[in-house]
């Protein structure tokens, strides 16, 4: 007898092993549960993948948006910061920084002007600033009447009629 | 494919999760001992056989509807038992206490088949089916993953060689190159009982 057909032979009556049918219930029973397990799970994964992401947008945006409130702020503090003194006795005052730059020009007769250009030298303390060619002290008068003819030799400043 | 199965599958892909038992139901017999045929092996082929059906359900959107789902999932039972199969192979051997046997052991002590007692045989020779039932099974556990597998398809389930090369997905002559070694291999193991009997 061929070995093969011995083999059936033998196989024929010695049948693979089989689950018991109490078994067989219990594996669907197993086996539906999971997929039912896996079902509740499903849409948690799609998050749980997402979120780490959504965190990491988030606090960039958040980041970024204090960033630039940041910057925006210091920039309005500058801007902001305490009004000049008080300068005299002249009928208009434009506002003026620290850093004496006329930032709102108004028109100004000529002794505003004046007044107010004596104004910021004094609030510059520029004592280069050479106002006499003896190096003298000089009364105001003299020194607007120097001033004055500046402004008409230069063109920058006329005098009115 | 069987009707039956199709509107089953139609029903489970449209929501009828329920239905799906049907078909575990219906296959899980003829898994159960497929995957027991590779591994030898009852608690690890309930894992794997439970693993193929839950795999077949995450898949069965993709299932081609004029394929049998016997076949697809017996594929899938291949599949999920041969990647157990390598998993368990590159764990390392634990070393054998002092006292036990040295030589082979089956992965289930009671063998892939059962055991028939024939009333009338003498107990001398019931314990030489036992012995011979136990032998049989020690030479298919020892064949190759591949051979193994065609020889359990072919031979113990009765799957034609285009349905194994349908489930290995190989061609038929490679299936009959598997089938031709395994035979091969049992012969020489089993040759002492063999000719015995032939005899």
């Amino acid at each position: 007898m061929e070995f093969s057909d011995w083999f059936q032979r033998w196989l024929s009556r010695h049948p693979l092993r089989e689950p018991t049918p109490i078994d067989s219930r219990q594996f669907t029973y197993e086996v539906m549960e999971r997929i039912e397990s896996l079902r509740q799970s499903a849409p948690r994964p799609l998050f749980w993948v997402f979120w780490p992401r959504l965190l990491l947008a988030t606090a960039t945006a958040a980041a970024l948006f204090i960033i630039v409130s940041h910057l925006t702020q210091t920039g309005n503090d500058r801007l902001a910061r305490q009004p000049p003194q008080s300068i005299p006795n002249t009928p208009s005052q434009p506002v003026i920084s620290q850093e004496g730059v006329v930032l709102a020009e108004d028109k100004m007769s000529d002794e505003d002007w004046i007044a107010q250009t004596l104004w910021l030298l004094q609030e510059l303390d520029d004592e280069d600033i050479v106002y006499d060619k003896n190096d003298g002290l000089e009364s105001d008068e003299e020194w607007l009447e120097e001033l004055e003819e500046l402004g008409e030799d230069d063109g920058v400043y006329s005098t009115p009629s | 494919m069987v009707a039956d199965d199709a509107q089953t599958i139609q029903a489970v892909v449209a929501g009828d999760v329920e239905r799906y038992a049907q078909l575990v139901d219906k296959y899980q017999v003829s898994a159960l001992r497929m995957a027991f045929g590779l591994l030898g092996n009852y608690e690890d082929a309930k894992d794997m056989a439970q693993e193929a059906f839950i795999s077949a359900y995450q898949g069965l959107g993709r299932f081609r509807q004029d394929a049998k789902f016997s076949t697809w999932l017996y594929r899938i039972v291949v599949n999920q038992c041969k990647d157990f199969h390598r998993h368990r192979s590159r764990r390392p051997n634990v070393v054998a206490s002092i006292g036990q046997s040295q030589g082979p052991e089956l992965a289930n002590e009671e063998g892939l088949f059962m055991d028939v007692a024939d009333s009338v045989a003498h107990p001398a020779e019931q314990l030489a089916n036992r012995e011979l039932a136990r032998q049989i099974s020690l030479a298919i556990e020892a064949l190759a993953l591949n051979q193994r597998t065609a020889f359990v398809l072919h031979r113990l389930h009765g799957l034609s060689l285009d349905e194994v090369a349908d489930v290995m997905g190989c061609r038929v002559g490679t299936v009959k190159s598997h089938l031709f070694r395994a035979t091969a291999h049992l012969r020489s193991r089993l040759a002492p009982w063999w000719k015995q009997e032939s005899v």
